[in-house]
């Protein structure tokens, strides 16, 4: 309650258009207004195949998948060789550590880790986006393309990308709010 | 432009059919369950009985030590493998017609899964102990050992499981998204929750697809191995006729055989109850049907090489098993799987005509599960019925408590599936949305 | 002997006690007559299975006579063939098992851990000498039979692997008598149950390391033989041929 309501609560602006629509005009009109791209999104019901907005890959997924199987290598290792050094148990006619069996156990361990490592990094980096204040709009899985334009506290600017949008050829446009306490 | 419109314009019947199994349920689907649940609970209940009584109840005596159980676990396990075979490989290969078929056979893959581990507790003898298995630091001072292919086996089925989940649930995502904003009640919860904040930017969309396409060839590498650790559990064994290099190969192949079979009968039911006709068309079955007759002569090829082997070789140990199943006690068994899985297969699915056939083509794929089943059980008993001394030969036929767990743990994986439909769509929204798209803009 | 070399090399290194137990079979004085198979279940506490359960082949016998015919009627001649658990150096049941149930002793013997075994049976497929038996029940004796246990040997539950064990409790009382008066244990003190009772004195067990013991002696005669000595299992049961062969 002590905090300026005014200059906490953040807009998006989000207009919906028909997939025929030419997006990359309307883009470079947003941008024109001093919109860097990472504020843009592009919402769609499939993956559009070409990239139009310019963000930066923090951390490529593959980098952690990879990370991930070598700590799954280094899992098997303990598990398979490890252990049974630990607490060496005799059985016929096979050595202690057996070196096919350690390559067989951390191959699994080396899938497992990496599979999950690279899920719960995309799990991750799908739930964190929303946090910008995405929102899905059902209306855009019954085919159609949205572009959303965060425009922090300026509500002077949300209203002049309403107005861009809907000149653009949304054919709807809208202003969210959220309240700097959600 | 006016083909790309029309995909975009489709988009709402795509939705509405695609989400009608989740929304509307009818009668019959209540009797079906209520008929499946009863046979469960008699499966249960033999279970139950085996529990209390002890592992006796089976047919299962020495030295036949492994029986239906361990058949029915190699069995599911191969029929699980039809989910990642169709959905991984044709993934790799970026076969366009694998859409509509991908996410019913993955969910086969995860039904399977659960009930293959189900196989491993009806087998053990003191299965309230089963957590001994388990590595994990106790008082007890026991740790398992990993130089058992059973631990191989544990490990790799461990991993495959969680893979498959994980690589249903990614191309989940948006069609959970999908169904959290058009369906009501507590399902809207577990839908928000399940579609982690899905929304559709295309940040969302280029991590996903960077995930799938990382994970696709991950779980076609876990796949293989983990029938070829089944086929160890045998090969590894000093035990005449499993002792053999060709098992490895030799399951990995049946399991695909199998699966694509269960799949073929999957897509059909399908189709016919949720009216798929648009979506899951005769192409699809001719495909499949090609690629069932691929895997029929591999598994004739393979097969024949191993029993050819055995046959010449001569060796008393193995040649006795072989005879027992040409023109021993299996005799009957064995001649019905050769017809089940190679010969009908073969001379059905050759005829293009056929493959356009899609009733023929289901009961294709009831013979084969019912020929590779067959086919589980004469990989493992015969061998162990016949060990190098002679005098301790024996026979075995799975008991009525044994029949009564398989049948209910058949209804069971049924059940499963039946409950899951109503939870996600059979079949992927996106994916199909997407086909439609490469389709027009081809 | 059949004993090859580096296996012999290699068993020295597994074992780190002064003891190794071997038996040594005669083919040539078995009659068949299966008095160790009444003395083994009696010493070791065997579950008593009815006629039905034997038919079923759920008897469990931790030694058994092996009966085969030679030649064509009229000119049948019936062989015996003791066999039991061989204790092997290699033992192909061990590690199979995945809960370490099974496992070589520092002597040489190969040991279940009744405790430990959860019933996965693998053992059971692997041992090519079909030794090792479960329980497939809990184990029941009518009265007054239950008073005659033994209480030096475990009962068993249903559902756990068990064969024999060389009578690994007299084996331990033997060593336990001989430890108290500062002495090895002497050739021929402890005698598995079988042995005890072979009234033709066709079993012999005794320690291998003992250069004099009887076992060491006839282990080295030339009718010696172990059973399936191909699949590398390295028994510590030595057959002997039978003379007429």
């Amino acid at each position: 309650m002590l905090k300026n309501t005014e200059t906490a609560d953040r807009h998006v602006v989000l207009g919906l258009f028909d997939p025929t629509t030419s997006l990359p005009p309307v883009l470079d009109q947003i941008r024109s207004q001093g919109i860097p791209d990472i504020l843009i999104e592009i919402l769609s019901p499939l993956p559009l195949e070409t990239s139009l907005l310019n963000k930066p890959v923090r951390i490529p997924l593959y980098r952690l998948t990879i990370i991930g199987g070598i700590v799954g290598i280094g899992i098997g290792i303990f598990f398979a060789a490890g252990t049974a050094l630990l607490f060496p148990l005799v059985t016929g006619g096979k050595p202690i550590v057996s070196i096919p069996v350690v390559g067989i156990i951390s191959y699994e361990t080396m899938m497992l880790m990496a599979i999950v490592v690279t899920f719960l990094a995309t799990a991750i980096k799908i739930a964190f986006v929303q946090q910008s204040g995405l929102r899905n709009d059902p209306r855009i899985d019954e085919g159609s393309v949205g572009l959303s334009v965060q425009v922090g506290n300026d509500t002077a600017k949300a209203h002049s990308i309403f107005r861009l949008l809907q000149k653009a050829g949304a054919s709807e446009v809208e202003i969210r709010t959220i309240a700097s306490d959600s | 432009m006016t083909d790309r419109q029309t995909v975009w314009e489709e988009m709402p019947k795509i939705n509405r059919d695609l989400l009608s199994p989740l929304q509307t349920t009818t009668w019959t689907y209540y009797l079906w369950v209520g008929v499946l649940s009863c046979f469960v609970a008699a499966g249960a209940g033999a279970w139950t009985y085996q529990i209390q009584t002890g592992i006796g109840q089976t047919d299962l005596h020495h030295p036949i030590f492994w029986g239906s159980y361990i058949a029915s676990f190699v069995y599911w396990i191969g029929v699980s493998h039809s989910g990642t075979f169709i959905s991984g490989v044709l993934r790799l290969t970026n076969a366009e017609w694998r859409r509509p078929v991908t996410r019913m056979a993955e969910l086969m893959t995860v039904v399977a899964l659960l009930v293959t581990a189900l196989f491993v507790f009806y087998h053990l003898g003191r299965v309230w102990r089963f957590y001994y298995l388990i590595p994990y630091p106790n008082q007890r001072e026991l740790w398992p050992n990993f130089r058992s292919p059973l631990m191989w086996d544990a490990t790799a089925i461990f991993t495959y499981a969680t893979a498959s989940t994980i690589y249903i649930y990614l191309p989940l995502i948006p069609d959970f998204a999908l169904a959290r904003d058009r369906i009501q009640g507590w399902r809207k919860t577990v839908y928000r929750w399940l579609a982690i904040g899905w929304h559709g930017s295309q940040a969302q969309w280029r991590t996903l697809e960077m995930a799938i396409r990382i994970i696709t060839p991950l779980i076609v590498m876990v796949m293989i191995s983990v029938h070829s650790i089944v086929g160890f559990d045998f090969s590894m064994a000093l035990v005449p006729a499993w002792h053999s290099t060709i098992f490895a190969p030799y399951f990995v192949v049946g399991a695909v055989h199998s699966g694509l079979a269960m799949v073929m009968i999957g897509l059909y039911v399908l189709r016919k109850v949720y009216h798929l006709q648009n979506y899951v068309r005769t192409e699809h079955f001719e495909k499949l049907g090609k690629l069932l007759l691929v895997t029929t002569l591999l598994l004739a090829y393979m097969y024949f090489a191993e029993q050819l082997t055995i046959w010449y070789g001569k060796v008393p140990d193995h040649i006795a098993v072989q005879n027992s199943l040409l023109y021993g006690s299996y005799a009957v068994p064995f001649w019905f799987m050769v017809s089940c899985i190679y010969v009908i297969p073969l001379v059905t699915l050759v005829w293009p005509r056929f493959r356009q056939w899609p009733v023929g083509l289901m009961m294709v794929g009831l013979i084969i599960n019912l020929g590779m089943y067959i086919e589980r059980m004469l990989i493992i008993v015969p061998p162990l019925a016949h060990p190098r001394l002679s005098f301790q030969w024996d026979e075995y036929f799975p008991s009525m408590i044994e029949l009564a767990i398989l049948v209910g743990t058949l209804a069971l994986a049924l059940l499963l599936y039946s409950l899951a439909v109503k939870f996600v769509p059979v079949i992927s929204i996106w994916e199909e949305k997407l086909g439609k798209k490469h389709a027009q803009e081809h | 002997m059949s004993q090859d070399p580096q296996a012999t090399e290699e068993y020295s290194k597994k074992a780190a006690s002064p003891y190794k137990w071997e038996m040594v079979v005669d083919l040539d004085r078995c009659s068949g007559c299966e008095a160790c198979v009444v003395a083994c279940h009696a010493e070791n506490n065997i579950r008593i299975s009815g006629e039905e359960e034997a038919a079923e082949g759920r008897a469990i016998n931790w030694i058994r006579i092996e009966r085969y015919w030679e030649g064509d009627y009229p000119n049948v001649k019936a062989k015996f063939l003791p066999v039991m658990c061989q204790h092997c150096d290699d033992a192909p049941c061990e590690p199979v098992c995945p809960v370490y149930a099974s496992y070589h002793t520092p002597e040489g013997l190969n040991a279940q851990v009744y405790n430990r075994c959860i019933g996965v049976r693998y053992c059971g497929n692997n041992c090519p000498y079909v030794a090792r038996q479960f329980n497939w029940f809990d184990p029941h004796w009518d009265e007054p039979l239950a008073e005659q246990l033994n209480p030096d040997v475990t009962v068993r539950s249903g559902g756990v692997m068990e064969k024999c064990t060389f009578c690994v409790q007299r084996i331990r009382s033997g060593k336990e008598a001989a430890h108290k008066e500062g002495r090895r244990v002497r050739d021929g003190e402890i005698t598995p149950a079988c042995v005890q009772s072979c009234p033709t004195s066709a079993l012999i067990f005794g320690d291998r390391n003992d250069p004099d013991s009887r076992v060491s002696h006839l282990k080295k005669s030339r009718r010696g033989f172990h059973l399936m000595e191909s699949l590398g299992t390295h028994p510590a049961v030595t057959y002997l041929r039978r003379l007429s062969e």
